[in-house]
């Protein structure tokens, strides 16, 4: 009977009623007023105010930190490539890039 | 207390006042379906009062996703959707606290509860159901309380889960196989 509850047929022995009111499912008593009561009262709105605060702050430091993190190992990069941290250096304007620039821009 | 008022109420009145802060008309709503919110969370979560959290959430999401409810599909299904997603968000919850503490079988994550009602002949056949549901894989265990517990056809559990009707077929025929095997032992 409970396999058969599953298919589409008609149910005409009323068998699959019957499971189904068996298995009737339900919350306890003051369910609904439980429910109101998380939502409406005064302590869950400022709940959820302090919980969106918390997520938001949370978010952004995470975001904050990987970016400093990036720029981090940024700087490391150059610094191992090119040896300095210079401005020019950062910029990618180091003396041994000068000629392969004024190549690009003259197009010889 | 419910105000009496709202019983017969259309559901789309309902949601405008609800949107408009009539804390009764939500009530209203809640008392409407909490019955079908108890088959889908029960069915899925055993029959337990650790699946009432849940219900509850199920309530505090619609009333603070009513101002996306467009109204093209009916509440029910609405809600619905809702039950169905934190139900199977708190299985995967539960999967991967137990995995990584405990070494529990699939069963074994869920409680359930012998009814308070004196029906011994009720009691045994909700028991039975209740473990042989929670010997199921939840994804197919979802398509089994769709059906059987509530009673939606294929076509409708198919928009209820927002997956294509052949997968709801086919987990079907896989579901009924395995609840075959598992109600062997209850013969």
């Amino acid at each position: 009977m409970i396999v058969s509850s599953l298919e589409d047929e008609p149910d005409n022995s009323g068998n699959i009623s019957k499971l189904r009111e068996s298995l009737e499912f339900d919350f306890r008593i003051g369910f609904e007023e439980r429910v109101t009561d998380k939502i409406f009262s005064k302590g869950a709105v400022k709940k959820r105010q302090d919980e969106f605060d918390r997520s938001f702050n949370l978010a952004f430091y995470r975001i904050a930190l990987s970016a400093v993190a990036a720029i981090v190992l940024l700087m490391i990069s150059i610094f191992l490539r090119e040896g300095s941290l210079s401005f020019d250096s950062m910029l990618g304007l180091s003396d041994g890039y000068t000629e392969s620039i004024i190549c690009l821009l003259t197009g010889n | 207390m419910i105000k009496e008022s709202y019983r017969g109420y259309e559901d789309d009145f309902l949601v405008k006042a609800s949107l408009n802060g009539d804390q009764d008309a939500f009530g209203e709503i809640t008392c409407r379906y909490r019955k079908m919110v108890a088959r889908t969370v029960k069915g899925m979560l055993g029959d337990s009062v650790y699946a009432e959290d849940i219900g509850q959430e199920v309530f505090i999401k619609l009333y603070h996703s009513l101002s996306e409810f467009r109204g093209e599909a009916k509440l029910s299904t609405y809600i619905q959707k809702i039950a169905v997603n934190l139900t199977l968000n708190e299985i995967k919850r539960r999967k991967r606290f137990f995995s990584m503490f405990m070494h529990k079988s699939n069963d074994e994550l869920y409680e359930y509860e012998i009814s308070a009602d004196n029906n011994a002949e009720k009691n045994e056949i909700r028991e039975i159901v209740n473990r042989a549901l929670m010997a199921l894989d939840p994804k197919f265990r979802i398509i089994v309380t769709m059906r059987m517990l509530h009673g939606y056809t294929t076509k409708e559990t198919s928009e209820i889960l927002e997956i294509p009707l052949g997968t709801v077929l086919s987990r079907l025929s896989r579901a009924q196989e395995q609840l075959r095997e598992i109600l062997k032992n209850y013969e």
